[in-house]
């Protein structure tokens, strides 16, 4: 018999998010870098789709999933790149949470919210990368990240409130929840 | 609503970090090539061909004729190498994994630089 408290962890369903995460980071290969290592943020679609029916801990196991997974598909698991990946979908998850949690829905969009998202990224990214990895050269790529960041992140947001507006399976878990 | 606060925020961040780096100063061009030795420098001006040292190995910069372009480095993807050339002030390009960074500093942004930025 489960004790009463915390509603189990859904492993089932956030191993499939965790999985679409992995096939969105895969078609990003699809598209030209036009600078290096610059994400469009595709693997983060089922981070913010989630956010509205995922608890905190199931929403940890699903960045957990996408961090190391993402790292083992693209081999960069013992790498620099990992630190970056790392610490920028911390930063996004937290940002993206915390006002999923604590901003009622009338005053931002998930539009908003990715768009704050990608902002985190981007800024512990470039300090990661200045600060620890290659240093003060590697501001130059800050204007670089920030402005593509706007336009994807924008993007992203608005891919993520469509999908949720018109899809019937979401739809359903997000009853459930 | 906060979504046009974070737009507002990214825009900025945008421009400011833009600004930082592409700044008009009075120094002349140079190459700025940064790599596992520290900071080395270069007039944009004179041809020559210049061994970056990384942890995968030597990235090979080539100078020539006023423009900057990564020749081969032991990378996997080449995105640096794709980069192409570059020849204004702000521009760079870089070998991440192998973490050197090409940047060329001093003198005023060109046109051809702002068009960039715009792309």
């Amino acid at each position: 018999m489960r004790p009463s408290g915390k509603p189990p962890v859904r492993t089932d369903l956030v191993a499939f998010f965790g999985a679409l995460s992995l096939f969105f980071a895969t078609l990003e290969y699809l598209f030209p870098k036009p600078i290096p290592f610059f994400r469009l943020g595709l693997s983060n679609l089922p981070l913010l789709v989630s956010l509205g029916f995922f608890s905190f801990r199931e929403q940890m196991l699903l960045l957990l999933l996408k961090v190391v997974g993402t790292g083992i598909v693209n081999g960069t698991l013992a790498s620099h790149v990992f630190l970056f990946s790392t610490g920028a979908t911390l930063a996004s998850f937290i940002v993206m949470y915390g006002l999923h949690r604590l901003v009622p829905p009338g005053v931002i969009s998930l539009t908003g919210i990715s768009l704050a998202g990608a902002v985190a990224s981007n800024a512990v990214q470039i300090a990661l990368a200045i600060g620890i990895v290659y240093g003060p050269a590697a501001g130059v790529v800050a204007p670089w990240y920030f402005g593509l960041g706007t336009f994807t992140g924008w993007a992203m947001g608005w891919g993520a409130t469509a999908f949720l507006k018109h899809s019937k399976w979401l739809g359903r878990l997000r009853a459930q929840a | 609503m906060l979504d046009w606060f974070f737009l507002a925020l990214s825009l900025t961040l945008t421009v400011g970090t833009g600004w930082a780096v592409l700044a008009p100063t009075d120094a002349p061009l140079r190459v700025e090539v940064e790599d596992a030795r520290g900071i080395s420098l270069f007039p944009l001006d004179e041809n020559r061909t210049i061994q970056a040292r990384g942890p995968l190995g030597i990235t090979t910069v080539e100078i020539v004729h006023g423009g900057v372009f990564i020749d081969d480095s032991p990378c996997t993807n080449k995105v640096c190498i794709a980069m192409g050339t570059i020849r204004s002030t702000g521009q760079f390009v870089a070998c991440l994994p192998n973490r050197v960074f090409v940047r060329i500093t001093g003198g005023s942004p060109s046109s051809e630089a702002l068009d960039a930025a715009i792309w």
